[in-house]
């Protein structure tokens, strides 16, 4: 098995005395990896740190081998990903959105452009100004962002917000499906439990900055009858609930 | 090399698609226009020439690299940084995989660009407007002064906007960097004009550095000394913004 | 890793700042060529106004339409300072061709002049002989109060002209300055204002000898600007040529191109020699200057002076008053004296503001000033002349009566 994703000791802590504390952690080619924790546990903290946006005060993140801190680019070239909020250029068409990031890629052309608009369900919005989307629509559009490079590893933060039923549907069958046909692997962050009980195959719980445990879907189900027990009794462990 | 290319396109698409740059130009235009026939009416009505064809050129520099140009650019400068910290939309290009000082390098190519293709509009305009209204007097050697006073003005305006980059990477507010950039501009102006002397050691005093090139026998060592403080001021703003650019948690 | 980078950051932080400070103060402290000849005018004229024994300059003037002279002067001075003697030979020269020129001799006896149209030698013996600073004293024009003002207006209007000096040092020791501006790269708002005053105030005057400058009309601009200059070892300007080419249309749309050049030389320094010309066998007419009297404040002026206090009244002028001036005492510096009004009784109401003051006038400082206190303790002053037979006196801040016809001359009152 080849680790895509290994965090090693990862520390940040804010002045409030928030923050994560070594944090170890690795994610194996094929995972959909669950990062579960509640609102405020360091999981956009810890996913800031993993894709270059925040420096930690200790420890190292490396992706396909790379460490992110001295080899930004190597570590990044195969990583899509959407941090705390999908956000795009306003001013721009979806279109133009797109494009400006595909420049950074070799092999993305304007057809693999309409490709990830037809697949996040867009594509008839695609000349159409951003800033007339609606919440659901720009975090469709961030998703085909996130998934404009054929990344091998794609890491989302909260990518179910803002989506209405039918959307949350559209995109989990979409990651399921790019995990299947392109053997892409997930990071994907959630507060939501039954969310992630849907849709990942390993579950990592964060709370209060500290890792809890990680463990595949299958273990946990087969000692609590749900995610959710598993949940409650990790973090119970742990003190408080 | 191919990322650092393709954040230049990008950061020069972003500022063309915003609306100032057209604003810009329309200003540039009408301050053109204003001029000329400033210019015309005086000569007409004093019976004098007093502004030839590749003269006018010249004036509306002296007069756009004091003003406008400085103006637009803080604004370009503003948009590219702490527009984009305030809007979120910083992250969305430092996740793609290009390194930092990559990206902070495109986004000044970008501005700088943005100041050369000013310049040359300005100054295509300025000629137009020059020859429609003096054609008496073009030469080619007016053209190329023109053209060379233009280019050089490049310089140490790249140079200030370094100084508003730096500025816009300290402060978080858009507004609070332009207010910012407005009384160090009136603040360097004022104390040139007070103590003239010392004029070499405030950057705006080089906005006008295009008249030592403009000039029969040029002054080399007053230009490389110019020259170097423009370089000096942009090497040490350009690294200092670089190292807040970097350190910078989003 | 994060330290090396951290390093490099602030070495090159360090490599702008250095290279920003050390080329900025180089640049503050450095003197470019318009700041060196500034400062070379500055001392030939601090050189001039006192170093030198002797010397003989050359200046001069020509006016050329489109290459061929309109007029044209030139003036060499031979200036002995230790002797106190000059004398100058001027020379006008017209487009006609005609030529004219002028002999003057000075020394602390006598001065003599010359035409050249004419034999005769007009001779002024003076009656007292004058003193040597009168005749060859140069006044420096940059020790005058105003001259620091007036050249910071000037380098102001200068601007970036300045750039356009050019400075060339010899081995020698010895310095050339040379500068060319042409009108693309004078500043608009200079040409137009030059071009504009030279229009209004040259252009189609008349030069003497029914030669004039062509009446430019329309297109006037400045065409070149050029001049050169060189400096000996000694540090002052020996040679000094300008030029300044105004080009324009006439009323019936001729081109024109008006040169305008100065040349000025100094040369045979302390060793120039003046002579009194040998008037034996001239034609002589001599004439004896006697000390101006008006110049100096004498005895004769002590004594009451008097002039009417008059109103205007149903169109009739009405004495209501008298006004004095009583000069008191003089001696080498000062005048003494005071002020008084007297009114008419039935006009008592006109002198309620009356003044009455003792001034004293410093004729070395500023001579036609005077201060002084009046009855109220308010301090009160003016100025006062005197002139030939009669002083005249304006007092400051005169708040006179509406009717009042002011009159400032006051008369020598004579005791009969």
């Amino acid at each position: 098995m080849e680790t895509v994703l290994k965090v090693v000791g990862v520390t940040k802590k804010y002045n409030n005395g928030r923050g994560i504390f070594d944090i170890n952690l690795d994610v194996q080619r094929g995972d959909i990896f669950g990062f579960l924790g509640p609102n405020g546990a360091g999981k956009t903290t810890a996913m800031k740190i993993m894709t270059g946006l925040m420096s930690a005060d200790s420890g190292d993140v490396e992706i396909f081998g790379h460490s992110i801190t001295k080899e930004f680019e190597k570590a990044m070239r195969k990583v899509g990903c959407i941090i705390e909020t999908a956000e795009s250029y306003t001013y721009l068409s979806a279109y133009e959105n797109l494009k400006l990031f595909s420049r950074f890629y070799d092999d993305v052309d304007n057809n693999r452009i309409d490709e990830v608009l037809e697949l996040t369900g867009i594509l008839k919005y695609k000349k159409e100004k951003v800033k007339n989307f609606s919440l659901g629509m720009k975090q469709r559009l961030g998703i085909a962002a996130a998934i404009l490079s054929r990344p091998e590893l794609v890491i989302l933060d909260e990518p179910l917000n803002g989506l209405d039923v039918q959307g949350m549907i559209e995109i989990r069958k979409l990651i399921k499906l790019l995990a299947e046909t392109e053997k892409t692997t997930f990071f994907i962050s959630s507060h939501l439990i039954h969310d992630v009980e849907l849709t990942c195959d390993r579950i990592g719980i964060l709370y209060n900055g500290r890792l809890v445990n990680v463990d595949s879907k299958e273990n946990i189900l087969k000692n609590y009858a749900s995610l959710e027990n598993y949940y409650v009794s990790e973090v119970g462990k742990n003190g408080n609930i | 090399m191919g990322t650092f290319k393709a954040a230049v396109i990008n950061e020069i698409i972003k500022i063309y698609k915003k609306k100032k740059v057209i604003v810009a130009v329309i200003i540039s235009l009408f301050a053109i226009v204003m001029g000329q026939l400033m210019v015309t009416v005086v000569n007409t009505g004093f019976g004098l020439r007093a502004v030839s064809g590749t003269q006018f050129p010249i004036l509306v520099l002296s007069l756009f690299s004091r003003t406008i140009l400085p103006f637009f650019t803080t604004l370009v400068v503003i948009d590219v940084f702490s527009g984009e910290f305030s809007h979120n939309t910083m992250k969305i290009t430092m996740t793609r995989p290009i390194t930092r000082i990559k990206l902070f390098t495109a986004k000044v190519s970008a501005v700088a660009f943005f100041v050369l293709v000013n310049l040359i509009i300005v100054m295509l305009l300025s000629m137009l407007a020059g020859i429609l209204f003096n054609s008496d007097s073009i030469t080619e050697m007016g053209v190329f002064r023109v053209l060379l006073a233009y280019i050089v003005t490049l310089i140490p305006v790249v140079a200030f906007a370094l100084i508003i980059v730096f500025l816009a990477n300290i402060f978080k507010s858009g507004t609070t960097v332009f207010f910012i950039s407005v009384i160090i501009f009136i603040a360097f102006n004022a104390i040139t004009i007070a103590f003239p002397r010392y004029s070499s050691l405030f950057i705006t005093s080089m906005f006008d550095w295009h008249s030592l090139w403009n000039v029969n026998t040029f002054q080399i060592s007053k230009i490389l000394r110019e020259f170097f403080i423009i370089l000096g001021c942009a090497i040490m703003f350009y690294t200092a913004g670089y190292y807040l650019f970097d350190k910078r948690d989003l | 890793m994060k330290t090396k980078k951290r390093l490099t950051i602030l070495l090159s932080f360090c490599l702008g700042a250095a290279l920003f400070m050390s080329t900025a103060f180089a640049d503050v402290f450095s003197k470019e060529g318009y700041d060196q000849f500034k400062d070379a005018i500055k001392y030939t004229c601090e050189k001039l106004s006192g170093d030198y024994d002797s010397y003989t300059s050359e200046v001069a003037l020509s006016i050329k339409d489109n290459d061929t002279l309109i007029m044209s002067n030139a003036v060499i001075a031979k200036v002995d300072m230790v002797n106190g003697k000059r004398e100058n030979i001027s020379t006008d020269e017209y487009g006609n061709g005609k030529k004219e020129s002028y002999y003057y001799y000075e020394d602390t006896k006598c001065s003599i002049r010359k035409d050249s149209d004419k034999d005769t030698y007009y001779l002024y013996e003076y009656e007292n002989e004058r003193d040597v600073k009168d005749i060859s004293d140069f006044n420096n024009p940059f020790e005058e109060e105003e001259a620091e003002d007036i050249e910071k207006i000037f380098d102001a209007l200068i601007g970036n002209l300045k750039h356009h000096v050019i400075v060339k040092e010899n081995n020698d020791g010895t310095k050339e300055f040379s500068g060319t501006i042409s009108d693309a790269q004078i500043p608009a708002l200079i040409n137009a204002v030059t071009s504009f005053f030279f229009k209004q105030a040259v252009s189609g005057s008349n030069l003497g000898d029914d030669e004039f400058i062509p009446n430019l009309k329309d297109d006037v601009f400045i065409n070149t600007v050029s001049g050169n200059a060189g400096v000996n070892n000694d540090g002052i300007i020996d040679n000094l040529f300008a030029s300044f080419v105004l080009s324009g249309k006439d009323e019936n749309g001729v081109e024109h191109k008006l040169t305008f050049e100065a040349v000025m030389k100094i040369y045979s320094i302390n060793s120039t020699f003046v002579t009194k010309p040998d008037l034996t066998g001239k034609e002589v007419e001599k004439d004896v200057v006697k000390s101006d009297p008006d110049a100096y404040i004498s005895g004769k002026y002590l004594g009451k002076w008097k002039s009417d206090i008059v109103i205007e009244k149903h169109d009739s002028f009405i004495k209501i008053g008298e006004k004095f001036v009583e000069i008191t005492a003089i001696d080498d510096r000062y005048v003494y004296g005071k002020y008084y009004e007297v009114y008419k009784e039935e006009y008592a109401e006109y002198a309620e503001g009356k003044r009455d003051f003792e001034f004293k006038l410093d004729t070395e400082e500023d001579w036609t000033r005077f201060e002084g206190v009046d009855a109220s303790g308010n301090p009160i002053d003016g100025f006062i002349w005197f002139e030939r037979g009669y002083i005249n006196m304006y007092i400051n801040g005169d708040i006179r009566s509406e009717e009042e016809v002011y009159n400032n001359q006051f008369n020598k009152v004579f005791e009969e």
